[in-house]
Parts: C-alpha cells; structure tokens; sequence
C-alpha cells in the first residue's frame, strides 16, 4: 500500500492528506512521524486536511496520536483546512482534540509556526543582551 | 363513449375551437392581448386535437395509459398558469369552459334520444372533471414547492453574515430559534468562515429573547466545530436575564469566549487577529447592505 | 415506501470500507443529500463497517436509496460474529472493549436520523441507519 508523503521543510514535518486513506495507511503514517520526530529535531507537525472528506472516530484518534507523539518530542501539531461538514460530524461525535492546534489553511499553519519560532528568537536574543 | 360523439368532436373542431378562444379571450382571466391569441389558439388546438384522438368507442378512463400524454398537457397548461399568477380557479375555467361547449354540441346531436344524451354526457363530464383536478392538483403541487422554496430563502435571509472587520464575521441572532433554524445558522456560519478565511466569528444573541438549551446546545458546537476548523467564536450579547439561564440549566460553556456586548466581543477579536482598534471600524451591520448580507449569505448556502 | 436502488456489499478486508463509501457518495449525488447530511451518513457507515473488521471480522452492508415522503439513504450493516453481551453499554460514550475511544455506536447513533441495534451473543449484530433527504 502506498505511503502517505511527508515532506521535511526546515524544521517542520508537513503531511497532506488528499484523500480516503486506509486505516493501515493512517497507522503508518503515525509510525512515520514518530520515527522521524525521534531522529531528527523538527519543531512542528502541520496535516493538511483541506482535501479529506470524511474523519471518523479512528482518523481522529490517530490525528490525536500524532498531536501526543510530538508534544513528547517537543513538537507542536498543526491540522490545517478542516471542512465545515467534517468539523460538526466530530463535534456530534464528541471527538476532541486537546493538544491539536488548528488553522483554517496550510497558509496560516505555515504563518503560525513563522511567528512562534521568530518570538522565540526575539525573546532569546533579549535573555542574552 | 359512442363513436359518434367522437365523430362530431373531429368534425366541429373548428367551430368548438372558435367559440373555446372566444370564451377565454372574454373571461377576464386572461389579461389578453392580440399577440396572444396565435399561441393560445395552438395551446387549445393541440389540446382539442389529443382529446378527440384519446377518445374511442372504448376509452373513458381517464387512469388509462392513453391518457398520459394529455394529462402532461394539462400539466404543463397549469404550470404556465401557475407561473402566469393565475389561481388555482381560473387555470381550471380553461378546462370547465370547453365542458359547456361540447354539451351544447351534444343536446343539438342527440335532441331526440335522451338516453344517448345523458349517457354521452355523463362520460364526458367525467373525463374533464378529472383533467380538471389535475389543473389544481399541479396548483397545490407547485405551490407548496413555492412555499417550501421561500421558507429556505427566508431560512437564510435570517441569518446574515456581516463582514464586520477584514478577518472577522458577525452573525446575529435574532427572535426564537428552534432546533431548524440554529442547525442552519450553524452550516452558514461555518460555510462562511471557511469561504471567507476569516479567523473570527461573532455570534450576537443580544437579539434572542429566551434561550433554552438545545439552542444553547447548538451555538456552543458552532464554536467548537469553528475551533475544529482553526476559527475562533465569541458569543456576545448575554443579557443577565441569559446568564441567568445558563447558571439554571447548568450548561457548560467550555472553552467559548463570551462577552457582554457587540463593542467588547469587538475589542476581543481585533486582538486575536492582532490589530488594534481603529477609529474608523465599521458600524456593526451599519455600512453593510441589504445586497452586501445577501451575497455573503448566498455564497455560502450549498 | 419504496426502495429506489440498492445494492450489497462485503465488509471483509480494509478496501471494502472505500468501496462502501464510494457507493454512498453515489446514492447521496443521485438524491441530491446535502454535504453535511452526506458527511455525516459517510462518518456513521464507516464507524459501523469498522466494527465488523474489528470485531465480526467479516460480515456485509446493504445500502438502498428510500423514497418515502422524502428520499433518503437506509444502511443495514449485518455479521455472524460474537456480538455484543451489552448493547446497552456498548451504546454508551466511550466504552470499548478493545482500549479505543468508545464513540463508534453512540457516535454514529447521534449522526443519522435512523439507528438500530440488534446484536445477540454468538449470533451477530446487525445495524441499521437512515438519512433523509429534508
Ligand atoms: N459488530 C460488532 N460485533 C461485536 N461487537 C461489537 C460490534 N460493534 C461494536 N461492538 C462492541 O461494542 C463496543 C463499542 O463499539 P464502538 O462504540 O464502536 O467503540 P470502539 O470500537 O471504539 O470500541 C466495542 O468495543 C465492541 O465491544
Ligand atoms: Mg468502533
């Protein structure tokens, strides 16, 4: 079964999911991130899911795997481009996502990751002075 | 029927024609115009013209496959009608006014056999009475696709989208809610904010006068939907009377923003978008027109 | 009512699960079924079809096109696996026998404007959900 991609830009994973993935795919996928978080210092995880169509309570849970296994390595999760339709079907579900950052495009994952990483440079530029 | 009957519809087809268009041009159901009268003579021509070719010694069941390219017609007569603003009355004058003309050409045939006469007519009679329900049927029928069709629109006309800021949407909630309305301002809202790509969306119910708790239920899962999405919602306009409310049913607002009036709810999401307020910041809904609410709102309805 | 279309599919192996979604995008374009309504049905179809790869192992879903006063979608998902010892419980949010979230039945119930549940030890389960096209 093919992989999912994930590209490596900087110091950021970016992962986007174009459509139905099978569930060994997403199992994979989780593998993926957490072998490459531990490898290698990435300092965030953006998943593009503009294009997905459907998360049901299992994508969702390994969306929250994704978000749990960076915050153990030191990376913050991003899921960009959630649907409107995808969005209330897991309200209804009563799925979470506690320690899921979202943006309502990749754009603005990529804005939000330029601007904490660029406060952080300020801020230790002026613990140092 | 008798073959006869059929007979003497063909052979006085001009004449029944004649006197049908002379009927209808002066029933003042029609706004009549000369222009017309070319169309309408070929709408009853066509029409004439498939009666008498349904109508056997044999046919007088109006439930008979013969009779379906007819009842399309009938259909289609009174859906233009329809469209024309005529009621649902005047459509089906066009069928009954073809009723009296046919009886007079049958008391004239069978003057002398009573029998026959009644007969003939009784069939007839039935025949067009049933076309003729067809004609209100269609009325009823598109009508309440009509009422059906301006009960949506009124749906979304009552919830505008208001742009009140680049980056933040406004929608006020006004009047009761039932669970309808909230799930539909819940899909435009989100619709929205995922058309727009606005960060920020405020949900005024200054405007609601009792709110109880599946539509506090359903405006607390448009802010998390929203969050989902990577939108922020404020709920704004929380009269004491709906604090209090919401102390009473013991609903929990979880994470959702919530401010006491329009201008704080402002204040707060003009730092989320990280800008800070300006002078000229529009009016709440003031600047934004009927047109305006319109497109935003049609653009996002599916 | 009538039963527009329907059609029979296996639920044994993880492709099955986007043949069954295929097939409900489908239906849902032929009646016109709002996204959010089509999102939703597509959600509690896979909730359901994955309890039968995880738990039946294999079993099958029949999927019909309604029309009633309104049209609608109607899935039945049958299996003879070891069914459920309490529906009750099992319809409650977050209980699961396997460690996972729990939310597939009540999640699915909560979607669709339809829900049945039948489930008898040793016998199956089979499930039944609807959406109407209002
Ligand atoms: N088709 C089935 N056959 C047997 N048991 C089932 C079936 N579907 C659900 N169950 C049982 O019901 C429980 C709850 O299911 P669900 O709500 O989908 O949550 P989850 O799959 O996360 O455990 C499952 O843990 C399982 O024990
Ligand atoms: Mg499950």
């Amino acid at each position: 079964m093919e992989k999912i991609p994930v590209l490596k830009i900087g110091n950021l994973l970016l992962i986007s999911i174009q459509t139905d993935i099978y569930d060994s795919q997403g199992l994979q996928l989780q593998d993926d991130i957490a072998n490459l978080l531990q490898r290698h210092s990435f300092r965030g995880v953006i998943l593009d899911i503009s294009s997905l169509s459907i998360v049901d309570s299992f994508m969702g849970k390994i969306i929250n795997n994704i978000a749990s296994i960076s915050l153990v390595m030191g990376a913050e999760t991003v899921v960009s481009g959630m649907q409107p339709a995808v969005a209330i079907t897991l309200v209804e579900l009563g799925l979470e996502m506690p320690n899921v950052k979202t943006t309502l495009s990749l754009e603005k994952a990529i804005q939000f990751f330029n601007e904490k990483f660029n406060r952080e440079t300020d801020q230790d530029g002026s613990s140092q002075e | 029927m008798k073959s006869a009957t059929v007979d003497l519809i063909k052979r006085d087809e001009q004449k029944i024609l004649d006197e049908w268009l002379n009927v209808l041009k002066q029933s003042n159901i029609y706004n009549f115009q000369i222009s017309d009268e070319p169309e309408l003579y070929n709408e009853i021509k066509n029409f004439l013209t498939e009666l008498s070719d349904v109508l056997t010694p044999n046919t007088f069941d109006v439930n008979s496959p013969e009779f379906i390219p007819l009842k399309k017609m009938v259909v289609e007569i009174a859906q233009k009608n329809t469209a024309l603003g005529f009621s649902a009355k005047e459509s089906a004058l066009y069928i009954f006014s073809l009723k009296n003309i046919l009886f007079n050409l049958l008391l004239e045939e069978y003057e002398n056999d009573a029998l026959v006469l009644v007969k003939e007519i009784k069939i007839l009679s039935k025949i067009i009475d049933e076309l003729g329900t067809i004609i209100f049927d269609t009325f009823v029928a598109d009508r309440e696709e009509i009422i059906k069709r301006q009960r949506q629109e009124l749906l979304e006309a009552s919830t505008p989208i208001i742009n009140i800021w680049d980056g933040i949407l406004g929608v006020p909630i006004i009047g009761t809610i039932d669970s309808v309305r909230a799930q539909q301002i819940m899909d435009t809202l989100l619709n929205a904010i995922n058309d727009t790509g606005f960060d920020v969306a405020i949900i005024d119910i200054s405007g609601v006068s009792t709110l109880d708790t599946v539509t506090a239920q359903h405006i607390l899962k448009t802010a998390a939907a929203a969050k989902l999405m990577g939108a922020t919602c404020i709920i704004s306009g929380i009269s004491p009377n709906i604090a209090q409310t919401i102390i009473n049913l013991d609903i929990d607002l979880g994470q959702t923003i919530t401010k006491g009036s329009m201008s704080e709810a402002i204040k707060t999401a003009l730092e989320i978008i990280g800008r800070k307020t300006k002078k000229n910041i529009l009016e709440y809904g003031k600047n934004t027109s009927a047109e305006d609410r319109k497109s935003i709102v049609n653009l996002n309805t599916d | 009512m009538e039963v527009l279309k329907s059609k029979t599919l296996k639920i044994s192996e993880e492709k099955d699960l986007l043949n069954i979604r295929g097939l409900i995008r489908e239906y849902a374009g032929e009646i016109g079924l709002p996204e959010i309504y089509k999102v939703k049905l597509l959600t509690a179809t896979s909730e359901i079809a994955r309890n039968v790869l995880k738990y039946a192992v294999s079993g099958r879903m029949t999927i019909r096109i309604l029309s009633d006063i309104y049209k609608g979608i109607e899935v039945i998902c049958e299996d003879n696996g070891k069914g459920i010892a309490d529906v009750d419980s099992a319809m409650k949010k977050g209980f699961s026998t396997s460690g996972s979230l729990g939310l597939g039945l009540p999640g699915a119930k909560s979607l669709v404007h339809v829900f049945h549940i039948d489930s008898k030890l040793s016998v199956g389960t089979r499930v039944r959900l609807i959406v109407w096209r209002k």
